[in-house]
């Protein structure tokens, strides 16, 4: 059976406003989209694969249960990433008393796949693998606003919000953390980049 | 904090004073924080000269290595966070409209009902006032003479200035 032209992939305000009027299937547009750079940036702050995705489902569903509160749809991925973090910490405090399994300690952040998507060769995962090593060796500050504004596309000054620095702050944290990956990168390859 | 300071040009191509000032602040390029004559001039350069547009290619590469990494390592664990969510959906109640949470004419009647409810009570504290001051000291051998009761607020009053304070503010 021919499946037919595709539909044009739902706009998020869209989606979110058929969410809002009973249409549960919609989510899944946001789902889709938002999943991988949130649980990338919970992988980093909690650098636990499990408790990531733990965190990340319940990030789903309390922002499900409150799609309601969002006024501006533009704000959706500063706004998931907020409710995102704000449980990491809550899991974090947690875990520190001493709530939490603590046998979950021994399952470190690895990729999921080790490494070996399809189609990417040797040279290129090795390249991977060292980008990996260094983004978790940056300062903690750095990584998360290099996170933020690469992955979650976010503008500096909803950065600077969600982290409560200053904008400026926001921008020297970036293109420092930028200028650190250059050169390490350089640096390991042997190259002058 | 100058430009440049943020995004030394570590990688600059050995050339001019020109290459060294367009790599050094690549990073603000692409990153739009440029000023508009800054950003049109850079661009200028970077369109004629070979070594800095190799630069900037690097830059795009490793912003889009980062992206890569980050669905590279997650892809497996999203399909499954999002089967779960999904599946978790279905026991959720759905959120409600914005618009159905107490607003508008709704709002207005419960913030006119309470402020009928505060100028009754401050009414009635008045009234209460007034009852305490008019009573005769508390002299046990006084209170034995007095002819009771004590004199009350005329209770009839005080309802009738409450009704028409409620009538001034509807």
């Amino acid at each position: 059976m021919h499946p037919g032209p595709t539909p044009p992939p739902l706009d998020e305000s869209e989606a979110i406003a058929r969410v809002l009027a009973g249409e549960r299937d919609a989510f899944h547009v946001l789902l889709q989209r938002h999943s991988g750079p949130l649980l990338a940036t919970l992988r980093a702050v909690l650098r636990n694969r499990e408790d990531a995705r733990e965190v990340l489902q319940e990030t789903w569903l309390r922002a499900y249960r409150n799609l309601d509160r969002l006024r501006e749809p533009a704000r959706l991925r500063a706004w998931l990433v907020s409710i995102a973090l704000n449980l990491a910490r809550a899991h974090h405090r947690r875990a520190r008393d001493g709530e939490l399994d603590s046998g979950r300690d021994g399952d470190p952040v690895a990729p999921a796949d080790g490494g070996r998507g399809a189609g990417v060769d040797l040279e290129e995962r090795e390249d991977l693998a060292r980008l990996r090593e260094l983004m978790a060796s940056l300062p903690a500050r750095q990584r998360e606003v290099v996170d933020l504004r690469v992955n979650h596309e976010l503008s500096h000054s909803e950065i600077a919000e969600l982290l409560g620095i200053s904008e400026a702050a926001s921008r020297a944290n970036y293109y420092q953390g930028l200028q650190r990956l250059k050169q390490s990168m350089g640096a390991a390859l042997g190259t002058q980049t | 904090m100058t430009n440049e300071n943020l995004d030394p040009g570590a990688d600059a191509p050995r050339a001019g004073a020109a290459c060294e000032r367009v790599v050094g602040r690549l990073a603000l390029q692409v990153d739009g924080a440029l000023a508009p004559l800054d950003a049109a001039r850079d661009g200028g350069h970077l369109e004629s000269c070979g070594p800095c547009r190799q630069a900037l290619a690097r830059h795009l590469a490793l912003l889009s290595s980062l992206r890569g990494l980050s669905q590279r390592d997650t892809a497996r664990d999203v399909e499954q966070v999002v089967a779960a969510v999904r599946a978790r959906l279905d026991r959720t109640p759905p959120p409600r409209r914005a618009a159905a949470r107490v607003s508008g004419p709704a709002r207005a009647t419960r913030r006119r009902a309470l402020g009928l409810a505060a100028a009754a009570a401050a009414v009635l504290l008045l009234a209460a006032l007034e009852a305490w001051t008019s009573l005769p000291d508390l002299d046990p051998a006084r209170l034995a003479r007095l002819d009771w009761p004590v004199e009350l607020p005329n209770w009839s009053e005080v309802v009738r200035g409450l009704e028409s304070l409620a009538r001034r503010i509807s």
